[in-house]
C-alpha cells in the first residue's frame, strides 16, 4: 500500500487543483443498486423511495465491508432534486422512466430505464421563449403530469422522495462527513440541450434542429439562466459550501456529443449553455462535474474555455480519455472510465490491468480520480469493485 | 447523378419529397427511385465514414428515406425485395431502449436488406419464432445496461437450442458493448456504431 500523506479530502481537491497527490484518488460513482444487489436484494428496492433509507445504509456497508473510497460523487448515490430537478424529473422523466419491479418490462434485477416518447410539442418552443423555463414549468405542469397514470405531480412517489431531497442531502453529507469522505456535488441536473431532447425526445429534437433552428436557438437561451440559478438556490438551501470542502454541482450531459452532433450543432446548440452554466456556478465558487455520458473525444477542445481547475470532466469510457489528459492535463481534472462491461463481466486482473493503465497515463503527477465509467452497473462483481479501490490504494501513479 | 441521391445526402428534405413525387407522378419504375434513396443514403454512410456526418445526419437522411418510403411502398410489387438478405432485430429483453435500434433499423432498409424489426423487450423465443418464420440469416440484438448483455446471452443460447445457430450469423450492438460482451454472449460480432453496424451485416450477407 502507498504511504498516505493526505486526507481523502487534500486528496480529491488535489486532483482538482492539478497539484501533486500522494496517490490517486478513488471515487465510483455509485447509486444503491449494487450495494443492494450484493446483498440479495433486487436493484427494485433501490429505486423506491420507501427503501430509502435501506438503499443509503447498504451503500454504507459495502464502504466499510469492501474498503473505503476516498469520495461520494453524489451524497447518497441518488439524486438531490433541485426545484428545476424536481420539475425535470417529473417532466424529462416522469411516467417515462421506468423502474425495475414497477414495470412489467423491466425485471427486479436490472437498471431503471427511459422511455423515448414525446412530451413536448413544436407549440411549446414558443412557450418557453414567451415565459422562460420556471414559468413554462409552472404553468403546464398539470398538462405535463397527466400521463402519470391519473395521479398529480405531487403524488407520485417520485416527487415526493425529491421533496425530501435536500435534508436527505444534507444528513448524507453529514454521514460522509463522519467517515472523513468528502462529497463532490450537492446537486444533479441537465443541461438545456439535454432537457429539451429528453422532453422533445432525441429524433424529434434533432429533426427541429435542422427544421427550425432559431426557435430551438431561442428556446435554450430563454432555459439556460433559470436552470443554472435553480441549481445555486438548492446549493444554498443545502446550506452553501459543502462542510466537507468541494462545493459541487454535477451536470449530466449525455445526447449533445461529438457521437451525436457536428461541432457546427455542437457550438450552436449545446455549448454555449454548458459554458454558461459552468461560468455562473464558477463565479459563485463552485466546482462543476461534467458527467459526459456517450463519447466527447471531438469535444474535448471546447473544455479549455471553461475556468481552469473549476471543473472534473468526467468520463464514460466511450470519450478517450487518454486523449482528455493530453488536451486537458494542464485545465481540469478527470474521473472516469473504468467499462461497465469490465465491472461486470471482466475478471480481477483485468481489472487491475484496466486501473493501472489509466493510472500510468491519465493520473500520471496528478489531476485524476479513478472512477467507473457512469454509475457502478447492479451486476458489478465484488471482487472487481473491490480491485479498483485496491488498485488505486497500492499502485503508484507516474511522477514527471 | 440522379438528384435524388443529392438531394437526400445534402439532407434537403423538401427536394427530396418533391423528387419523389415527381418521379412517380412521371410513372418511373419505383423500384429505380429506391435505388436512388439507397444510393443517397449509401453517400451519406461515406460521409459518416469519413467524420463528416455524425448521428444527427443519420437521423436526418434517415427520416427523409421513411417518408419517401411511404411515398414510394403503395406503387411497389411484393416481390420487389425478395432477393434481400433477411435481418430479425430488436431490443432484448429486459431492455426498452430503442433509439439506437430504429436508428439501425433504417440504415439496414437504407441498404436494400429485408429487416424485421420486433421492437423493444423481445423475449428470446420471439427472435426464435421469427427466425423460423422468415428464415432470416441475420440476428441483430441491442441492449444499453449490463443485465441486458445476459439477455442477449440466453437468446443466442435459444437460438443454439433450435437447431438455428448455424444458419444464423449473430451481431449485437449498443454504447457500451465490448469485446468483452461479445464473448460473454457468444455473438458472432459487435459494434457499438450503427453504420458499422450495417457493414457487418453486408459482411455476413456476402458471406452465405
Amino acid at each position: 500500500m502507498i504511504k498516505e500523506t493526505m486526507t481523502k479530502e487534500e486528496r480529491i481537491l488535489a486532483a482538482i487543483n492539478l497539484e501533486p497527490y500522494d496517490r490517486v484518488p478513488v471515487a465510483p460513482h455509485i447509486n444503491s443498486d449494487f450495494a443492494l444487489c450484493r446483498k440479495g436484494r433486487p436493484t427494485s428496492v433501490a429505486f423506491n423511495p420507501a427503501f430509502a433509507e435501506e438503499g443509503f445504509q447498504a451503500i454504507i456497508d459495502l464502504f466499510d465491508e469492501v474498503g473505503e473510497w476516498d469520495a461520494q460523487t453524489l451524497s447518497r448515490g441518488g439524486t438531490p432534486a433541485t426545484p428545476n430537478m424536481l420539475r425535470l424529473l417529473a417532466l424529462g422523466y416522469g411516467d417515462r422512466m421506468k423502474y425495475p419491479g414497477q414495470d412489467s418490462r423491466i425485471s427486479p434485477e436490472t437498471s431503471p430505464q427511459y422511455e423515448e416518447r414525446e412530451m413536448m410539442s413544436v407549440d411549446d418552443y414558443e412557450e418557453i421563449i414567451n415565459l422562460g423555463w420556471d414559468r413554462f414549468l409552472e404553468k403546464n405542469l398539470e398538462r405535463f403530469s397527466r400521463g402519470m397514470s391519473g395521479v398529480t405531480l405531487d403524488e407520485t412517489a417520485w416527487s415526493l422522495a425529491a421533496k425530501g431531497s435536500i435534508d436527505r442531502y444534507i444528513r448524507a453529507r453529514e454521514t460522509w462527513h463522519q467517515r472523513g469522505t468528502p462529497v463532490i456535488a450537492g446537486v444533479l441536473l441537465a443541461d438545456p440541450q439535454m432537457v429539451l431532447s429528453l422532453i422533445r425526445t432525441l429524433p424529434q429534437f434533432t429533426l427541429d434542429m435542422y427544421r427550425r433552428p432559431d426557435k430551438v436557438k431561442a428556446a435554450l437561451d430563454a432555459m439556460v439562466d433559470d436552470i443554472a440559478q435553480g441549481a445555486l438556490e438548492s446549493m444554498k438551501a443545502a446550506g452553501g459550501p459543502s462542510p466537507t470542502g468541494i462545493p459541487g454541482i454535477m451536470i449530466s450531459c449525455e445526447r449533445g456529443s461529438g457521437q451525436y452532433y457536428n461541432l457546427k450543432l455542437f457550438e450552436r446548440f449545446v455549448w454555449p449553455y454548458i459554458k454558461r452554466m459552468v461560468e455562473l456556478w464558477a463565479a459563485e465558487g463552485y466546482v462543476t462535474t461534467l458527467h459526459f455520458d456517450t463519447d466527447w473525444t471531438l469535444n474535448l477542445p471546447y473544455l479549455l474555455e471553461l475556468p481552469p481547475k473549476m471543473c472534473i470532466c468526467e468520463l464514460d469510457s466511450t470519450t478517450n480519455i487518454f486523449k482528455a489528459k493530453e488536451i486537458l492535463k494542464d485545465h481540469m481534472c478527470i474521473m472516469g472510465d473504468v467499462p461497465p462491461a469490465l465491472s461486470a463481466y471482466g475478471t480481477p486482473e483485468e481489472m487491475e490491468a484496466y486501473c493501472k493503465k489509466v493510472i500510468d497515463v491519465v493520473g500520471k503527477d496528478t489531476g485524476f480520480i479513478l472512477s467507473t465509467g457512469c454509475s457502478v452497473p447492479p451486476d458489478t462483481k465484488d471482487e472487481n469493485y473491490k480491485m479498483m479501490i485496491d488498485t488505486a490504494k497500492n499502485y503508484p501513479p507516474p511522477r514527471s | 447523378m440522379s438528384e435524388i441521391p443529392t438531394a437526400l445526402a445534402e439532407l434537403n428534405e423538401q427536394e427530396a419529397a418533391r423528387l419523389v413525387k415527381e418521379r412517380l407522378d412521371a410513372g418511373d419504375d419505383p423500384v429505380t427511385i429506391l435505388d436512388d434513396l439507397r444510393r443517397g443514403m449509401d453517400i451519406v454512410g461515406e460521409r459518416y465514414k469519413a467524420g463528416d456526418y455524425f448521428l444527427s445526419e443519420l437521423i436526418v437522411s434517415g427520416e427523409i428515406f421513411k417518408d419517401s418510403m411511404k411515398l414510394i411502398e403503395p406503387h411497389l410489387k411484393t416481390d420487389a425485395n425478395a432477393s434481400a438478405t433477411k435481418i430479425v432485430l430488436g431490443t432484448v429483453k429486459g431492455d426498452i431502449h430503442n433509439i439506437g435500434k430504429d436508428i439501425v433499423a433504417v440504415l439496414l432498409k437504407g441498404a436494400g436488406f429485408e429487416v424485421y424489426d420486433l421492437g423493444i423487450d423481445v423475449p428470446p423465443q420471439a427472435f426464435v419464432d421469427k427466425l423460423k418464420e422468415t428464415g432470416a440469416s441475420i440476428l441483430g440484438m441491442s441492449g444499453l445496461l449490463t443485465p441486458s448483455f445476459d439477455s442477449m446471452k440466453e437468446t443466442i443460447e435459444a437460438v443454439k437450442e433450435a437447431g438455428l445457430r448455424d444458419k444464423v450469423k449473430v451481431v449485437i450492438g449498443g454504447g457500451v458493448v465490448t469485446e468483452l460482451v461479445q464473448r460473454h454472449t457468444g455473438a458472432d460480432a459487435f459494434t457499438d456504431d450503427g453504420l458499422e453496424g450495417v457493414e457487418i451485416c453486408r459482411r455476413f450477407a456476402q458471406e452465405e
